[in-house]
């Protein structure tokens, strides 16, 4: 067997094995029926319910000479390496805030669990057995409200209450070397990987929690969602979200790790959005939009731009036009519409992305200050001399220190007079 | 058989990734880069083939060097496949060069390629134009945060000559190697030259 058959014989199993495990939607139901005692249903522990947590202890601890002990030594190695990466956000208002929604939905097992923002392009959050959880800055730009990244928050946490994670990386570390597992093991942050994503992607999803696990995970997220007060009816729009971004992206070349493992159905999503219906108490329906808008708005346009360096232009424009509907500071989402119509460069996008600068300069908000030099890229493009010129001129004239400015002069000079 | 094709599968990955050779650029004299592009460099350095770019380095490549980008054509990257981070399909997803592209616009090309391999706070200065071996060409300074945490430094010069975009981009550790081996990247880069025809 050469190198190229091994490869699609081992593709190929891993398929099979993720579609072997089918959908056993009881499960939910069955979840449902014994979860509508209310906000506390299985959060003390004492019954049978499908969403009881009773696994771990608050301030659980593994017992020294357990292999849980072991995994936790491991995954320390790699919380370690986390604090100190380079794309963890370390704004302190951010992680105040992530803080505050993690306590508020774990309750007593809020001291366990640490989360941590890490700067990367795309939807993902994972859960480690020591507890410790990781957050993409994708995830936040994609989350509606405070209540949908408590949902997250939420899900990943079930996770961890019903050792779930230490399940999985008892998986991995039964597939692979200590080397190998650490890789996995950072890959979710975002963190770097010396070997081949694609490679660490099919490991990921060999060791993927069981759908089963899933479904457990979105009950105790729909539960610890209800009991803080937040509208449990918001978990199931995360999940819809995803799907329709995932089925705009033509190439799916994204790694996505998030989608690789959370598989999606649309069973799935109606059974969220049911038993929501079913659980939640009055007075849940915080949704707390504006809370996460003061923290996120003021860090979007970094977070777009890191989308935009993937120049995967379909599910870009999904998440544009699903932004510039939520309506924050339209003015620099029409500016990164016409930045995704420059940068793509097809037929006609040019006076597309003309239009959409237009759009900026007049909308509510403040367009990002170098949209004056991509209207006078654009210009420069059409054989717009003349506007290419006053604008490069508008650019110069407000950002006197940009770190291209003798690049833009050589430009005006050379389209003359 | 899970466990078999999983060790086969690692161990063909392995077998790809694994084979790195250098050889030795000796010092002094000159050298043909391949597309009509010579050097003389001042001192032995190693070079190593990274897909279809030549990458030297004194110390290894996390600590510093010298990336010669010889004439991509549309379609090409900056950063060779081998060395970038995958898409699901196993595909190259870092952003290509495209023909018509402007000075300013390679400069957005060179930061989306970094921040895809993994880059924080790239920022980039003195852009300007700047002869290229002798052809008009640019140069910009850039500094980033590696996933790591490793604060970073480097050079970039090119020119765009029929379609075909030539760089030479000199990066190392803001502590210690970017300084150490600034000047014999500036000896380097001073005595690139393109052959007649070119």
């Amino acid at each position: 067997m050469n190198n190229t058959s091994a490869l699609v014989s081992c593709l190929a199993a891993v398929l099979l094995t993720a579609a072997c495990a089918a959908d056993d939607l009881g499960f939910y139901k069955k979840g449902l029926n014994q979860g509508q005692g209310g906000a506390t249903a299985g959060m003390d522990g004492g019954d049978a319910s499908a969403y009881r947590m009773a696994d771990l202890a608050p301030s659980h601890k593994p017992d020294a000479k357990s292999d849980e002990a072991g995994i936790w030594l491991q995954v320390e190695n790699v919380e370690r390496r986390v604090k100190t990466a380079g794309n963890r956000m370390r704004l302190a208002p951010l992680n105040a805030y992530i803080e505050k929604v993690t306590c508020r939905v774990t309750g007593t097992y809020c001291k366990d669990i640490r989360v941590y923002a890490m700067r990367a392009p795309g939807f993902n959050a994972a859960m480690y057995p020591n507890g410790m959880m990781h957050i993409r800055s994708g995830l936040l730009l994609r989350v509606e409200n405070e209540a949908q990244l408590a949902a997250v928050i939420a899900h990943e946490a079930g996770h961890y209450l019903r050792q779930h994670s230490l399940k999985k990386m008892r998986d991995v570390r039964e597939k692979t070397n200590s080397l190998l597992f650490f890789q996995i093991a950072l890959a979710g942050a975002g963190v770097p990987v010396v070997g081949d994503i694609a490679m660490l992607a099919t490991l990921a999803v060999l060791s993927a929690f069981s759908r089963n696990m899933e479904r457990e995970a979105d009950g105790y997220g729909l539960l610890l969602l209800n009991r803080a007060g937040y509208d449990p009816g918001e978990a199931w729009k995360v999940w819809q979200y995803l799907v329709k971004e995932k089925n705009a992206d033509k190439d799916a070349e994204t790694p996505s790790f998030f989608m690789a493992t959370h598989p999606q159905s649309k069973e799935r999503l109606d059974i969220l959005r049911d038993l929501a219906a079913k659980m939640r108490t009055p007075g849940a329906a915080d949704k707390g939009r504006e809370r996460l808008a003061k923290v996120v708005l003021p860090i979007r346009a970094g977070l777009i731009r890191d989308e935009l360096h993937l120049r995967n232009f379909g599910p870009f424009e999904f998440l544009m036009d699903e932004l510039v509907e939520r309506g924050d500071n339209l003015a620099e989402l029409y500016f990164f519409k016409g930045e995704m119509h420059r940068l793509r460069n097809k037929k006609d996008d040019g006076p597309k992305s003309l239009e959409f600068y237009a759009k900026a300069r007049k909308a509510m908000g403040t367009p990002p200050p170098e949209i004056h030099r991509s209207i006078g890229l654009v210009h420069q493009k059409l054989g717009h001399a003349k506007d290419a010129r006053a604008a490069f001129k508008a650019y110069l004239a407000g950002n006197p220190n940009a770190g291209d400015r003798a690049m833009i002069k050589y430009f005006i000079g050379k389209l003359g007079p | 058989m899970m466990k078999r094709c999983l060790g086969m599968f690692l161990a063909a990955n392995l077998l790809l990734t694994g084979c790195v050779g250098y050889t030795l650029v000796k010092g002094g004299q000159k050298l043909e880069l391949g597309q009509g592009l010579s050097v003389k460099p001042p001192r032995d350095w190693n070079r190593r083939t990274d897909g279809k770019h030549k990458v030297w380095t004194l110390d290894g490549p996390r600590l510093q060097y010298i990336l010669f980008v010889k004439g991509i054509e549309d379609g090409g990257r900056i950063f060779s496949a081998k060395a970038s981070r995958r898409g699901a399909s196993g595909k190259d997803t870092l952003p290509k060069f495209r023909k018509g592209m402007n000075l300013l616009e390679v400069g957005e090309l060179f930061v989306a390629s970094l921040a895809r391999r993994g880059a924080q706070k790239i920022i980039t200065a003195g852009f300007a134009p700047a002869e290229f071996g002798g052809k008009d060409g640019f140069r910009f300074t850039f500094t980033y945060r590696t996933m790591a945490g490793l604060n970073m430094r480097g050079i970039a010069a090119g020119a765009l000559l029929g379609d075909k975009l030539f760089m030479v981009i000199y990066n190392g550790t803001e502590e210690f190697f970017f300084d150490r081996s600034k000047g014999d990247f500036e000896k380097i880069l001073a005595s690139l030259t393109f052959g007649p025809g070119s």
